[in-house]
């Protein structure tokens, strides 16, 4: 039977009849740009790089496009980096006054019995706006007035992998979907090339990473997100040795002639087409994927900018360029995993090692971000599970003190994506324990960044046993002061 | 008009409803004794004792006047220990909640702040004697010097279990005053046997301070009941100091121990949220003149009927006083304690029902109407609100009735009595069912899809020349298909996917299951033996009751077990909670089709399923908990390198976890056969025996306690707020369960989900087989038969293959065959414009639904081309890093809920968190990438290339011809020789390499991918 011959009336043979004609007939040619967009266009090709489930665009003005979830997961001591606390100082080693360990919730391990540490870090004013940062993260505090911190966040679950999935997921069972999917479900992405949601992981020592944090829960699985090996880019991208480019494409053409026989016999079939289609955007993946991830290209300048050349920096620094390099090509969400922060023991030496390996790397993000006019699009979050205690953790001494985990109180931060910078939302009682102004819980801060992104979390729904679920779960507050 | 002479205008309302409330503390009262008898020694006074006060031989008690504060019992120090009072109560109390109150004085001999003092408050099972410590395990309450903490050195209010389990109170003793101390004992697990693990302490506490403790412990080891208490004091109590006491009580409830100034704050706190009316209703309520008029009109509209909107039903008596869900709408006799009227009468907007903007508020008299009523005792009318009668008209719980096989036109075509139900539809319809599949399609198309491997190429040779084909050759074909033992590998991976099984706990750590194999292997088995499914589903949910024992059944309860279990040590309560919710969920929805899980906090909305439903279906299975049970009869097949089966990092860690755990004496390795299950302390097999779980601090097992263990209701979910206790049962609108369920309840409910009256089970499981076959049930959400699910398309042929199924002794087996000897099934894939016009969604089934291979199958498929595949069956699973080496069916590769193979994320393998009654089919980009380019995929394209040359040799047109029958089961077409052929023409050096480009373009086609 005849290709030709079975050519008929239905609707997708009219483009690859056109498409064959384009390329001339006979040739396997191995580019159908046309029948691509339009199967994505239409949603019936759901590559990673799906198509918005919203016809008209997000609900709100959007004020950010992408999103960057810089995740500093085992817990970065609020005390010591973006919440000052003279007091500490002060009341080293004594008992927590009981004006405030009233306050402290019954969580275990809030560490409320134990005595009290000062932060082994200064605090010093920064920017035009005089936020106090900690002298772990000087580089950040350079760009303080293009960020706001909220020194307010709190939730009730401090054990890791629950925190971690409170922190991403809004609920701690793990059978959510992360707030990444939610937003990729919502706006698609504006990569063709590329998945809509990449998760990237460093210095993974530590609490285990919880995959629900990029999972797609309920959502349909396109929608979660893809882990990336920072130096090794998108999986499954890199050809088997024996392959170069004309092979490979000698090859796919050869796959997708095949394909097209086949559907040729059966008729219409869109599923079938959106298969042939993954094909052609897999290829392209493979193509501009690496080279998305290739730093080798990058100036002096900028490998210096993100510490790429310093051992300390280049893993973190690294990740950071490539959030940056894929942000420019239209990827959606982007999330950095930096683990090891669960200093129970030895607090200062290993915040300054998280520090020495990120607080270079972030700067470098923002002022890149800044430069090329992209922080504006870009929502940049900064922030862990939960916070550290303000006591030192059972009997230390000296250097080996640390603190145990404290989701009663602790801040993150936000910049870009229309994020009014240079300003402090919430603060917590003198030691760090509770907030005391403008409490924000972990589903007020991701309504917050949903409605960035010009998502309303009551509209944008998903049905799933037949009720319809929203991101925040049982909807969030969204804080209206970040947004200038 | 009479009813206006029913309202007095009163001030006294008020005065009267409080009166009501504090009725309610003094009737949880215990025990008390407020020291007003006569005499000088603490006597007969008092109430709930079995005996006086039994006093210290070595420095009594006394009563002493004390000038201006009446009288007190006076206790000195004897710088030694000793018991000065106790007493035993008239009955040992052993309820889960127990509240104690003292007053209490410390005056020591000088008023120096620093010198140590020693008093406690001791509960107890004995007395002991005038010298005994009451220290293992026995709840104190006092003052101590604090040795640690932040007030180490002073003298702290404490409670502690035994000397060493101690928490220590922020709250310093001051000498001289008077001080009223309340402890609390608590149970964590609400069981008569339990001990009091938890003891908590308010000093001078006010009304609104229950979630406050000034202190609490919790030790796993305590006292399970009281029945002696007494005072003590020790060597730090100093001979010159003097300790008042007075006023002491028990009480079952926090209000009822709060003294009476604290109980008047207590109303005057908990009451000035409401608009208490200023009238008053003084007559006789009359239900049905007075009361339901008011409800008709403010209530109804939200709160009648089966599925009321809000959840709460205001029409049904029992509903009223909260039967299903445990939380009373009214408490009769007790307007101010009711629920009704804290809504009826809420000053606040937000809680103020009728909601504000939907609603009036009611007017004073009707409040005043509404609390006389619930005043009164709560007078109801039967014959005008009847209790319902727990029926449903919902087609998918009527029983099932073998209907007739319909008439149709198009007998050619309908050959089989599948095949008559739907043609009789598409007649309907006008729809036209496609043409025949070739024979080539067809082997291909019944080999992927009862054992999901494509057929070799004898095979489809054999079954497509006509000089072989017999008359019978296609249910010839089937037979074998279907006694292969392959079949039970692809089919009872569908059940794994419904039982959410894995082999590690999930959650945080997800701690491998080295046992669990055993249940994949037990699927497999009984699938490939046909095993009947009401069998299949008793030893699932009962194989440990079952009589006799045998290895087999205690295996299969590895569907209860494959419920995840957290590592939250922090709540144990709701971690085994979590537990039993998983395998009651997965039962509903596996089993019955039902979403069982929205019944857990509430009602559930849309179908007839009550939260009490959900706690009854719970309470089979709360006398029993997961763990390693150890086999009887398996020596033979018992390997127990565990290293073999789990990759090296979980290994690694599942050690580690067991070494810490082998130090504290909670975990020991055994060589013993075991398989990973479920098994009740109260009602299974005597002889199985439980190896502990490795789990960061794993639920105690007590099976002491977990025999007695009774099921409650849990309000609104809470695992913290246990309702009415419960017997097991299903749910009522599928029947009713018998008033006894004999010794082996778990048994009793599989006889009954087997019973021909069980709506559910059979019409459940054959939509699920249907399912399977067309990629759709003949009801398109599997596992939801509720209201809110999909209707059947095809109604009287889903109820024919019930009846088929349940006529022919549940044979799975029977089931298949009907399907797939049917035309229906036979036919080719074809699109038709006419039909797809009428039909879209082909839900008619007017053409082969093509749908594409799950994962498994495409690896499997995979590796059969490369004729690497090692098929054999059953046994531990395949860790990830000897998967190249061991190229066994992706069933047994390592299911680790944190690590799934590769395969089976990249194309949709189940979460196995929840059941999981459909795979999604997504199109995404790194699918062609995996395919392409993985270190797994390049391996088997070279050794295909390699098989390849070993049977064609080296001439290209023989090669290519073999790699498109190795893959697609055909010879390549003129054109498709040439161009695969094209593929191969290059430099010789190359050759190789070229081969193996050509098969792994062929094992990406759709054609290989997708059931043709």
């Amino acid at each position: 039977m005849n290709d030709d011959q079975n050519i008929n009336a239905t609707r997708m043979f009219n483009h690859q009849v056109t498409r064959r004609e384009m390329l001339g007939q006979g040739t396997l040619g191995f580019a159908s740009v046309a029948l691509t967009t339009m199967l994505v266009d239409d949603g019936l090709l759901s590559a990673t790089e799906s198509a918005s489930v919203l016809p008209n665009g997000p609900h709100l003005p959007a004020r950010a496009k992408n999103i960057i979830f810089l995740f500093m997961s085992g817990a970065p001591g609020q005390a010591d980096t973006w919440d000052p606390k003279p007091l500490l100082t002060k009341l080293e080693g004594q008992p927590v006054p009981e004006s405030i360990a009233v306050n402290v919730p019954k969580i275990p391990r809030s560490g409320v019995d134990s005595a009290l540490m000062a932060s082994p870090f200064k605090f010093k004013k920064y920017g035009e706006s005089g936020i106090e940062v900690s002298d772990l993260l000087p580089e950040t505090a350079r760009m303080v007035d293009d960020i706001c911190v909220v020194r307010s966040m709190n939730h009730r679950i401090p054990v890791h992998g629950p925190g971690e999935c409170v922190a991403l997921t809004g609920s701690a069972i793990g059978d959510r979907p992360s707030m990444g999917a939610w937003m990729t479900y919502g706006l698609g992405s504006d990569s063709r090339n590329l998945p809509g949601f990449v998760v990237m992981l460093s210095n993974s020592s530590g609490p285990a990473p919880q995959r629900p944090g990029w999972g797609p829960g309920f959502l349909p699985s396109r929608y979660q997100g893809t882990l990336v090996d920072g130096k090794v880019g998108v999986p499954y991208t890199k050809m088997p040795k024996s392959y170069n480019r004309d092979k490979r494409t000698h090859q796919l053409d050869f796959i997708k002639w095949m394909n097209d026989k086949n559907l040729a016999k059966i008729g219409q079939d869109s599923e079938l087409e959106a298969r042939i289609a993954s094909y052609e955007l897999g290829y392209r993946m493979q193509s501009s994927a690496p080279e998305a991830f290739n730093l080798s290209t990058e100036s002096k300048a900028t490998r210096k900018l993100y510490g790429l050349d310093d051992k300390a920096t280049a893993e973190f620094g690294g990740q950071c360029l490539i959030a940056r390099r894929l942000i420019e090509k239209g990827v959606r969400c982007i999330q950095l995993r930096n683990g090891g922060w669960d200093a129970h023991g030895s607090l200062e030496s290993n915040h300054l090692a998280r520090s020495r390996a990120t607080d270079r790397p972030i700067a470098a993000l923002l002022e890149d971000l800044k430069q090329r006019g992209l922080l504006e699009e870009t929502l940049v979050v900064w922030g862990g599970e939960f916070g550290r205690t303000p006591t030192c953790e059972a009997n230390q001494k000296g250097k080996k003190r640390g603190r145990d985990h404290s989701p009663a109180g602790y801040t993150m931060w936000l910049a870009g994506g229309g994020v009014k910078g240079g300003q402090v939302i919430g603060s917590t009682d003198e030691l760090g324990y509770v907030p005391v102004e403008r409490p924000v819980s972990p589903s007020d801060m991701h309504a917050t960044m949903l409605h960035a992104l010009g998502l309303d979390q009551y509209k944008l729904t998903y049905k799933h046993n037949n009720r319809d679920e929203i991101p925040t779960n049982f909807g969030g507050e969204v804080i209206k002061e970040v947004f200038a | 008009m009479k009813k206006d002479t029913k309202w007095n205008l009163g001030l006294y309302a008020f005065l009267f409803c409080l009166s009501g409330s504090l009725w309610a503390a003094e009737e949880d009262r215990v025990a008390g004794d407020a020291f007003d008898g006569s005499g000088s020694a603490p006597g007969k006074s008092g109430y709930g004792w079995s005996a006086p006060w039994k006093l210290s031989a070595v420095s009594p008690a006394s009563i002493v006047d004390v000038e201006g504060k009446g009288r007190d019992v006076l206790i000195k120090g004897t710088t030694e220990r000793n018991n000065p009072m106790r007493r035993e109560l008239a009955k040992p109390y052993r309820e889960s909640e127990l509240f104690v109150r003292f007053q209490f004085r410390y005056d020591p001999e000088s008023k120096g702040e620093d010198s140590s003092e020693f008093f406690v408050l001791w509960l107890d099972r004995l007395d002991g004697g005038d010298r005994a410590t009451h220290g293992d395990h026995v709840p104190n309450i006092g003052v101590h010097v604090a040795d640690q903490g932040p007030k180490k050195g002073k003298v702290v209010f404490i409670v502690r279990i035994g000397p060493s389990h101690t928490a220590w109170s922020k709250v310093e003793l001051v000498r001289g005053r008077t001080y009223q101390v309340v402890a609390r004992l608590k149970k964590s697990e609400d069981s008569e046997r339990a001990d009091y693990d938890q003891v908590a302490l308010w000093v001078n506490p006010k009304p609104g301070d229950l979630d406050k403790p000034a202190a609490s412990i919790k030790h796993p080891r305590s006292v399970s009941f009281v029945r002696w208490l007494g005072f003590s004091t020790g060597r730090k109590t100093e001979r010159k100091d003097r300790i008042f006491v007075n006023d002491l009580v028990l009480s079952r409830t926090w209000e009822g121990v709060l003294d009476e100034a604290a109980l008047e704050d207590a109303k005057k706190l908990t009451k000035s949220h409401l608009r208490i009316p200023k009238v008053v209703w003084s007559e006789p309520v009359d239900f049905k003149q007075d009361v339901f008029p008011l409800l008709k009109k403010h209530c109804f509209e939200c709160h009648k009927g089966a599925n009321p909107d809000s959840g709460y039903r205001l029409d049904v008596r029992s509903e009223v006083l909260g039967y299903s869900t445990g939380d009373p709408l009214l408490v009769p006799g007790k307007s101010l304690e009711s629920k009704l009227i804290e809504h009826v009468a809420a000053k606040d907007l937000e809680k103020r029902m009728p909601p504000d903007g939907e609603g009036k508020a009611l007017s004073d008299k009707e409040i005043a109407l509404l609390m006389a009523w619930i005043d009164q005792g709560f007078q109801w009318d039967d014959k005008l609100l009847p209790e319902p009668n727990g029926k449903s008209d919902h087609w998918a719980f009527q029983a099932v009735v073998r209907p007739q096989v319909p008439k149709v036109k198009n007998k050619d075509w309908a050959k089989t009595k599948v095949d008559a139900f739907i043609a009789a539809k598409q007649e309907e319809k006008g729809v036209e069912p496609s043409t025949e599949a070739s024979r080539r399609t067809l082997i291909r198309r019944l080999s992927l899809d009862l054992i999901g491997l494509p057929p070799t190429q004898e095979e489809v040779e054999a079954f497509v020349n006509p000089v072989n084909a017999r008359p019978n050759a296609y249910r010839l074909l089937v037979d074998r298909l279907l006694d292969s033992p392959h079949y039970g590998e692809r089919w009872g991976r569908y059940w794994l996917d419904l039982a959410r099984w894995a082999e590690s706990h999930g959650y945080q750590h997800d701690i491998p299951r080295p046992f669990a194999w055993r249940y994949r292997e037990y699927v497999v088995d009984s699938f490939n033996k046909d095993k009947p499914y009401d069998r299949f589903l008793k030893e699932q949910i009962a194989g440990d009751e079952m009589q006799p024992y045998s290895d087999g059944n205690l295996v299969a309860t590895g569907f209860l077990a494959a419920a995840r279990i957290s590592g939250n040590n922090m709540d144990k309560a709701a971690q085994r909670n979590d537990v039993l919710v998983d395998m009651v969920n997965a039962t509903g929805s596996a089993v019955l089709g039902l979403t069982m899980e929205c019944a857990q906090c509430h009602n559930h909305k849309f179908d007839p399923l009550s939260q009490r439903d959900y706690y009854r279906l719970q309470a089979f299975f709360v006398n029993g908990q997961l763990g390693n049970l150890s086999l009887q009869n398996s020596a033979k097949n018992n390997p127990t390198d565990l290293e073999r089966w789990m990759s090296k990092d979980s290994y690694a860690f599942y050690m580690r976890e067991a070494k810490k755990l082998r130090a504290k004496g909670l975990f020991a390795e055994s060589d013993e056969p075991h398989t990973w299950g479920f098994y009740s302390a109260a009602t299974g097999d005597a002889g199985v025996m439980r190896m502990p779980v490795v789990n960061r601090d794993p639920i105690a097992y007590e099976p002491d306690r977990l025999k007695n263990v009774r099921a409650r209701l849990l309000i609104r979910g809470d695992v913290s707020k246990p309702g009415p206790e419960l017997d097991s049962g299903w749910p009522v609108v599928l029947g009713k369960t018998p008033a006894s369920l004999g010794e082996r309840p778990r048994v009793a409910l599989a006889d009954w989900m087997a019973d021909p009256g069980n709506p559910l089970v059979s019409r459940v499981w054959v939509n699920r087989l249907w399912q399977y076959h067309f990629g759709q049930g003949i009801v398109s959400t599997a596992s939801d038969f509720g209201t809110q699910g999909a209707k059947p398309t095809h109604p009287e042929l889903l109820d024919w293959l019930s009846a088929e199924l349940m006529d022919n002794k549940w044979s799975t087996k029977h089931i298949h065959r009907l399907i797939v000897m049917s035309n229906t099934y036979r036919q080719a894939r074809k699109h038709d414009e006419k039909n797809a016009e009428l039909d879209p969604d082909n839900r008619l089934l007017w053409n082969w639904p093509r749908r594409r291979l799950q994962a498994e199958a495409i690896r499997d498929s995979v590796l059969l081309a490369t004729g690497e595949l090692d098929a054999s069956i059953g046994g531990p699973s395949v860790p990830v890093e000897r998967e190249e080496s061991e190229l066994r069916r992706t069933i047994y590769l390592t299911q680790r809920r944190s690590e799934m193979p590769a395969v089976m994320k990249m194309f949709d393998g189940p979460e196995s968190i929840s059941s999981c009654s459909a795979r999604g089919v997504s199109t995404v980009a790194l699918q062609p990438l995996f395919l392409l380019n993985s270190e797994f995929m390049t391996h088997r394209a070279e050794a295909l290339a390699g098989k390849v040359r070993s049977l064609a040799g080296a001439d290209v047109e023989s090669q290519t011809k073999t790699v498109f029958l190795r893959t697609l089961g055909r010879q390549p077409d003129a054109e498709e020789l040439k161009n695969a052929k094209a593929l191969l023409d290059v430099a010789d050096a190359e050759r190789s390499d070229a081969l193996a480009r050509l098969c792994l373009a062929l094992l990406n086609v759709n054609e290989f991918i997708y059931i043709p």
